[in-house]
């Protein structure tokens, strides 16, 4: 009965869909502030770039329409062992130029994300040993249990081997290379779409692949365009020239609100901003304090009560951010709903203050980027005003990035006081702990992002074990604990999560993830 | 031709200068490292892609390496776009100079007679109403003006497109959007946002010139001997006020590639600026290096032509009685 009942339903949704394809191309104008540093997807480790490129190559492994992990150039796999995985991949893909996709072409797209040019080492930092079983199946083997191995392989995008070796692009571009690198401006995926033409910072135009082997949405043709001035990107926007403008600026909120035709479309991104104190030097430095501190929590607890972050939310990031507890967002595996901000109160700070020794407050240099994350200059400056109600007198360095960042990190971490942001690529807690909160050890390539050097031994012991256990609940329990640890001790001030604030045409249907994908096969125009 | 030849070899050692102070600066812009591995990267390996581009090479040593590498013509592969930098400039100069070229035309065809005219009749409502244009030319920054006119003419009434470079035509043998209507409407308003501003300048400098020299006595004698008007303003005061005039406008022409950084910004337009603001971002060394002589040479070719233009125009240099 049930097989009779489902043939037309089957018959009746291949004519739909025969229906609703695309009788004319329906081209997607997409505009930013930035354009793909590169095609080579081992090559910049950039998030635009990362996720601009995951429309063109794929991996095993992406997130879906729903931001779960789902198969992608794998069709199944299971776990032979704690540390063995069968990986099936997917018939019947091709890439763009053609040629069919198999096993080879997994392994080589493993071994050029190791070679030495690559920035994509990390992604397979787990890993033992990976080999082809057969033409469709991959086995990969970790040095410990990984629990998260499927994260981690998120961000690994396989090439064509056959292509990549006839055009030199064996491995990822090579800056001392005399020759200009191939893979640079040419691309040859399994995605949704294929490369057309490419001018970098001029205009990129992708096309749908005809031969993609998943559903798509009806947007057969994407021309990008880098927009590095504000107000030319919202006025294209507000004109009709562009489609869609991500991110779009904070303060021209207001403006695509009132346009006519047009909408603003936003949802939780998952970059926690955050505010890290030096708790390593003995004496910290520009400033004229003697000693350091914020070796003393009631200082760093006093800090955290007197910066409201609420008010920076409110005005500086006009209401687009939600208030942060803690060092990750609500959506990363690890998350502990159980804890609460220090709440936002002078008195509170002047106290814990006057208690450690500090009644007058103290001075000190606080160091900012201008053009990294959003309204970053003025998330400083709102901080150092607040600081000066509790008497902590703040001389500002804001400076770009470009200088900013040579300054704060590895192997100087030349600041005391900063304002940063970490987004987990993994989109699990273990990757902030590896990064951000764990007990410096540069050597064993932990805490390389630590500028402010804290250290909670138990909270560094629970990680370690959530990073080997492949019991999910266990593992999400011990990283909760440990983030209670770290929030406890003050590591950091955490500030808010910012919004993923794009400007579309009224016509535009998108999703958009926290982790700033925008996997234009789910895009729309109507 | 000594004249020329002495002139020649002082802007070889101005151009050495002009890349000795940009590598001196260049350790100022940056790290280009940090734009160029992601945040997961280790230390070690940032350091050793830092020592493989020669990064922590003596300054002086980086830039005897690049003198000598550019003087062969190879400028090195830029670090944020992995193409040779020659390639890149090349692609983009174009662009540059189309609008360039359109400002620096319409800016004169308007700017001459205006001068002029204001410099004769300085009392007309006309001249009163050209005068007050140029003050606002000369003192609305460009960035304002551009983003303005997006303003006006994209979003409220819908007829230039805002940013980009229109279609590319192919007219004897030179490819340029002005050969375009598409490219024309693209690059009618950044071409006149730069004009403005050299509007203003050479049309106040022709103007002032011009009322210098109607004060001369050999003007009021020539006005004695009963001359018409046409030949004692074209053929006496004119020609005498073009000295300044030349080397004012030489250097105004060049410095619009400068101005264009910010035209190309707002409208986004596809050339050298924008090249430069990018690799200012990136910390492109090779690319900054490369921009950097580019404008350098700019800036001493035209001196060159307008030393050699003074030749022409002013027989007493000719003669060497200056």
């Amino acid at each position: 009965m049930l097989k009779t009942y489902l043939a037309p339903l089957s018959t009746a949704l291949v004519l739909s869909t025969a229906l609703v394809a695309p009788a004319h191309a329906e081209t997607l104008r997409m505009a930013s502030q930035g354009d793909a540093t590169s095609l080579d997807p081992h090559s910049h480790n950039e998030s635009f770039t990362n996720y601009f490129l995951a429309n063109i190559y794929e991996g095993l492994v992406a997130r879906d329409r729903n931001f779960e992990i789902a198969g992608q150039l794998a069709e199944s796999w299971e776990q032979v062992d704690a540390t063995t995985w069968r990986f099936k991949l997917r018939d019947g893909v091709t890439f763009h130029d053609g040629s069919a996709f198999a096993a080879d072409d997994v392994i080589f797209s493993m071994d050029r994300a190791l070679s030495e040019t690559s920035n994509f080492k990390h992604v397979l930092a787990s890993v033992e040993s990976y080999s082809a079983v057969d033409d469709m199946n991959v086995e990969i083997v970790t040095k410990a249990p990984n629990p998260i191995l499927l994260n981690d392989l998120l961000d690994l995008m396989i090439l064509d081997k056959q292509w990549a070796e006839a055009n030199g692009a064996a491995e990822p571009i090579n800056l001392q290379a005399e020759e200009k690198a191939f893979s640079a401006t040419n691309a040859n995926g399994t995605g949704p779409f294929s490369v057309v033409s490419r001018a970098q910072g001029e205009e990129t135009t992708l096309t749908a692949f005809d031969g993609y082997w998943g559903e798509t949405g009806n947007v057969t043709e994407v021309v990008f365009t880098p927009i590095n001035n504000a107000a030319t990107l919202v006025s294209a926007l507000l004109s009709g020239e562009v489609d869609l403008v991500m991110p779009l600026p904070l303060q021209d909120i207001a403006r695509v609100e009132a346009g006519e035709g047009v909408k603003v479309v936003s949802s939780a991104e998952a970059r926690t901003m955050y505010i890290g104190m030096d708790q390593w030097r003995d004496q910290i430095i520009e400033s004229p304090v003697e000693g350091n501190p914020f070796l003393d929590l009631r200082v760093r607890q006093a800090i955290a009560h007197a910066v409201d972050a609420q008010a920076i939310i409110d005005r500086v990031m006009q209401g687009q951010a939600t208030l942060a507890t803690q060092y990750v967002m609500d959506k990363v595996n690890g998350y502990n709903p159980d804890l609460t901000r220090l709440e936002y109160n002078v008195d509170t700070a002047k106290a814990l203050l006057a208690e450690a020794g500090y009644p007058d407050g103290f001075e000190l240099t606080m160091d900012c980027s201008t053009d990294r994350y959003v309204n970053d200059g003025q998330i400083c400056q709102a901080t150092v005003s607040l600081l000066a109600r509790v008497g902590i007198t703040v001389n500002l360095i804001a400076q770009p990035k470009a200088q900013f960042f040579p300054k704060v990190v590895a192997p100087d971490f030349g600041t005391s006081f900063f304002l940063l942001s970490w987004t987990p690529s993994t989109m699990d807690s273990l990757n902030v702990f590896q990064n951000v909160l764990g007990t410096r050890d540069l050597d064993n390539g932990v805490g390389a992002w630590n500028i402010s050097g804290c250290s909670v031994p138990e909270a560094d012991t629970l990680a370690a074990e959530a990073a080997v256990t492949m019991d999910a609940a266990a593992r999400e329990a011990m990283l909760q604990d440990a983030m209670a640890l770290m929030v406890e001790d003050v590591c950091l001030v955490p500030l808010h999560v910012q919004q993923l604030v794009w400007g579309a045409a009224e016509n535009i249907d998108v999703v958009q993830h926290p982790t700033f994908e925008f996997p234009l096969e789910y895009f729309n125009v109507n | 031709m000594y004249f020329l030849l002495a002139r020649v070899f002082q802007a070889t050692i101005v151009m050495l200068c002009v890349a000795l102070v940009g590598f001196l600066v260049f350790q100022f812009v940056g790290d280009p490292v940090l734009s160029l591995v992601g945040q997961e990267t280790t230390v070690e390996d940032r350091e050793a892609l830092r020592e493989s581009l020669g990064l922590n090479d003596p300054i002086l040593m980086q830039y005897a390496r690049y003198v000598v590498n550019a003087v062969q013509g190879d400028f090195g592969i830029s670090y944020s776009f992995n193409r040779d930098v020659s390639e890149m400039i090349a692609d983009r100069l174009p662009a540059t100079v189309e609008l360039v070229l359109l400002s620096g035309v319409l800016s004169l065809l308007l700017a001459i007679p205006a001068g002029i005219y204001t410099g004769i009749r300085r009392k007309g409502g006309i001249a009163q109403t050209i005068m007050a244009i140029s003050v606002i030319g000369v003192s609305i920054p460009s960035f304002l003006l551009g983003i303005l006119l997006i303003l006006v003419f994209s979003v409220w009434l819908n007829w230039l497109p805002s940013f980009g470079r229109g279609d590319l035509a192919t007219v004897f043998g030179l490819r340029s959007s002005l050969f375009t209507w598409d490219g024309l409407s693209h690059a009618l308003m950044p071409a006149a946002v730069l004009c403005l501003f050299q509007l203003g300048v050479i049309l106040r400098l022709i103007r002032a010139e011009m009322l210098e020299v109607l004060r001369t006595d050999y003007i009021r004698f020539a006005w004695a001997r009963g001359l018409p008007g046409k030949r004692v303003y074209f053929g006496h005061a004119l020609k005498n006020t073009l000295v300044p005039v030349v080397t004012a406008i030489g250097l105004q022409l060049s410095s619009l590639f400068a101005f264009s950084i910010i035209t190309e910004l707002v409208f986004q337009w596809p050339g050298m600026g924008s090249l430069l603001l990018h690799a200012i971002g990136q910390s492109d060394i090779p690319l900054l290096a490369a921009y950097l002589i580019f404008v350098g040479l700019v800036f001493t070719i035209s001196n060159l032509l307008v030393d050699a233009i003074y030749v022409l125009i002013d027989p007493r240099i000719r003669h060497g009685a200056l």
